[in-house]
């Protein structure tokens, strides 16, 4: 009886070792693993953000996401070839109609595991992004016709003729303002100032003071090329009024910029006063930013384009996206989202 | 004679056993540290270049919206814990290069309490977790 007892704490020390290197394999490879599908999530988050605004901006959507991943040291076979497609995308980037899908997935090698025949593990992630945006236009509306549209659902003027009534001064308001140059109180001091002595100019405006042909190609492209959305001026800044140009050219630019019954629009809300500098300081007449709403095209003249206030005002324009799930440029999106892109 | 050489064998065993579970439980417990400090790293340093990469110019720098959403990540093990972001300017009004490269690194040294990792696993061990990304507007 004692003889059979004798290998007894040898056998279960063994299998108490073996249970230890298996749990302990699974502490670190679990933890490797989780580690990695971190990693994978981050990559191809930025991954997605990359090529969908690539996609907005009608570049090579696939080559940004392949560059971003490359970059973050994700296994080639990770991403290429594409396998699958809509919600069932493995790998690879897939277009739809306002987003595309973007997902990774490779095998890693184990470390412990391996030694209980475990030799891989599967690391995989994905990322939805929507490809459209809503453009920021260098319209700027008074409070008071932003509260009357938005409270009583009546459409407004916005732009051109009409745009300016009611207003308390200001002569040539015309209802546009000038999104990417700030009037402040010198180039190191950003603090906003109604007499407007500096011009700070962002793109795409290279210099300040701004040559009169460089600010008409710049708000040509403002309205164009969504190039207006990389410049959000916070609450407080004073913005200079677009002058020197006709109800109707206004109007046209807008209009051939795509501004056209239906399409909605972010625009600027402004107290309602336009202020003209002391002489001394120069011509720009200026409005404060007070906000950002969301507007819809409702009707388009040669000489006005109406519009209705569809959201309150925000002041942060993130804020938006909660309002009416409008997002200024392409972000990330619910993998599973059915509605609303 | 026979009943007093098995006096001490719990105790042999005893010691055996625990000295290997203390050992494993140790080890579990270090490398649980040093993945907790990895997935941290891996985190802050991706909302930070995420904030980075979607900059545009609202009044606030790039480098202050990333700093912002790196947060103050506490670690458990790590020591010496730098972060830099390149190409992620200070000035409100740099709204950087569409397309160029933003890179997030943390840098710190891992050092476990187990005297077994230093010689077999080169700890203390410096680690740099990397993120790039692209300026997208």
């Amino acid at each position: 009886m004692i003889k059979r007892q004798k290998g007894q704490s040898l056998v279960l020390y063994m299998l108490l070792l073996v249970g230890l290197i298996a749990l302990m394999g699974l502490a670190i490879d679990g933890g490797m693993l989780v580690y990695l599908i971190l990693h994978a999530r981050g990559a191809v988050s930025n991954a997605c953000v990359y090529a969908a605004n690539a996609s907005f901006q009608s570049e090579n959507a696939q080559a940004a996401f392949y560059q971003s991943l490359a970059a973050n040291n994700i296994p080639v076979e990770g991403y290429q070839p594409t396998s699958g497609s809509g919600p069932s995308l493995v790998r690879g980037i897939t277009s739809e109609a306002t987003s595309i899908r973007t997902a990774i997935r490779y095998e890693a090698p184990t470390y412990f595991l391996n030694v209980i025949g475990i030799r891989n593990m599967t690391v995989s992630a994905h990322a939805r992004c929507s490809t459209t945006g809503t453009r920021i236009t260098p319209i700027a509306v008074k409070y008071s016709s932003w509260e009357k549209s938005y409270n009583q659902g009546i459409a407004v003027d916005i732009l051109g003729q009409g745009a300016q009534s009611d207003i308390e001064s200001g002569n040539n308001y015309r209802g546009a303002v000038y999104p990417f140059m700030w009037c402040v109180n010198s180039a190191g001091d950003m603090t906003p100032n109604e007499n407007c002595p500096y011009q700070q100019t962002f793109p795409p405006l290279t210099s300040s003071p701004p040559s009169a042909q460089s600010i008409k190609n710049a708000i040509e492209t403002c309205w164009s090329g969504f190039v207006c959305n990389r410049v959000l001026a916070p609450v407080g800044t004073r913005l200079p009024s677009v002058a020197g140009t006709s109800d109707s050219q206004l109007v046209k630019s807008a209009k051939d910029a795509g501004l056209v019954v239906g399409v909605k629009f972010i625009a600027m809300i402004y107290n309602g006063t336009v202020i003209k500098p002391d002489p001394g300081y120069g011509n720009w007449e200026n409005v404060a930013v007070t906000g950002y709403a969301l507007f819809e095209v409702t009707n388009v003249t040669t000489n006005t384009i109406t519009a209705k206030a569809i959201t309150p005002i925000v002041t942060d324009i993130e804020d938006l996206f909660y309002l009416n799930k409008t997002l200024f440029y392409p972000n990330e999106i619910p993998w599973n989202a059915t509605t609303g892109w | 004679m026979k009943k007093d050489r098995k006096k001490g064998q719990g105790l042999v065993e005893f010691a055996l056993v625990a000295g290997l579970m203390m050992f494993m439980v140790v080890g579990m417990v270090s490398v649980g540290m040093v993945l907790l400090d990895l997935h941290m790293s891996d985190v802050s340093a991706n909302s930070a270049i995420h904030a980075a990469q979607i900059h545009v110019i609202d009044g606030n720098s790039c480098y202050t919206e990333a700093m912002t959403a790196l947060g103050n990540p506490t670690f458990v093990l790590a020591e010496n814990a730098t972060f830099t972001i390149t190409n992620c300017s200070a000035n409100p009004n740099d709204l950087g290069t569409r397309g160029s490269a933003i890179t997030a690194t943390w840098t710190f040294v891992v050092n476990p309490p187990l005297p077994f990792f230093y010689n077999a696993n080169g700890f203390p061990m410096t680690i740099h977790k990397h993120y790039t990304a692209f300026y997208s507007r």
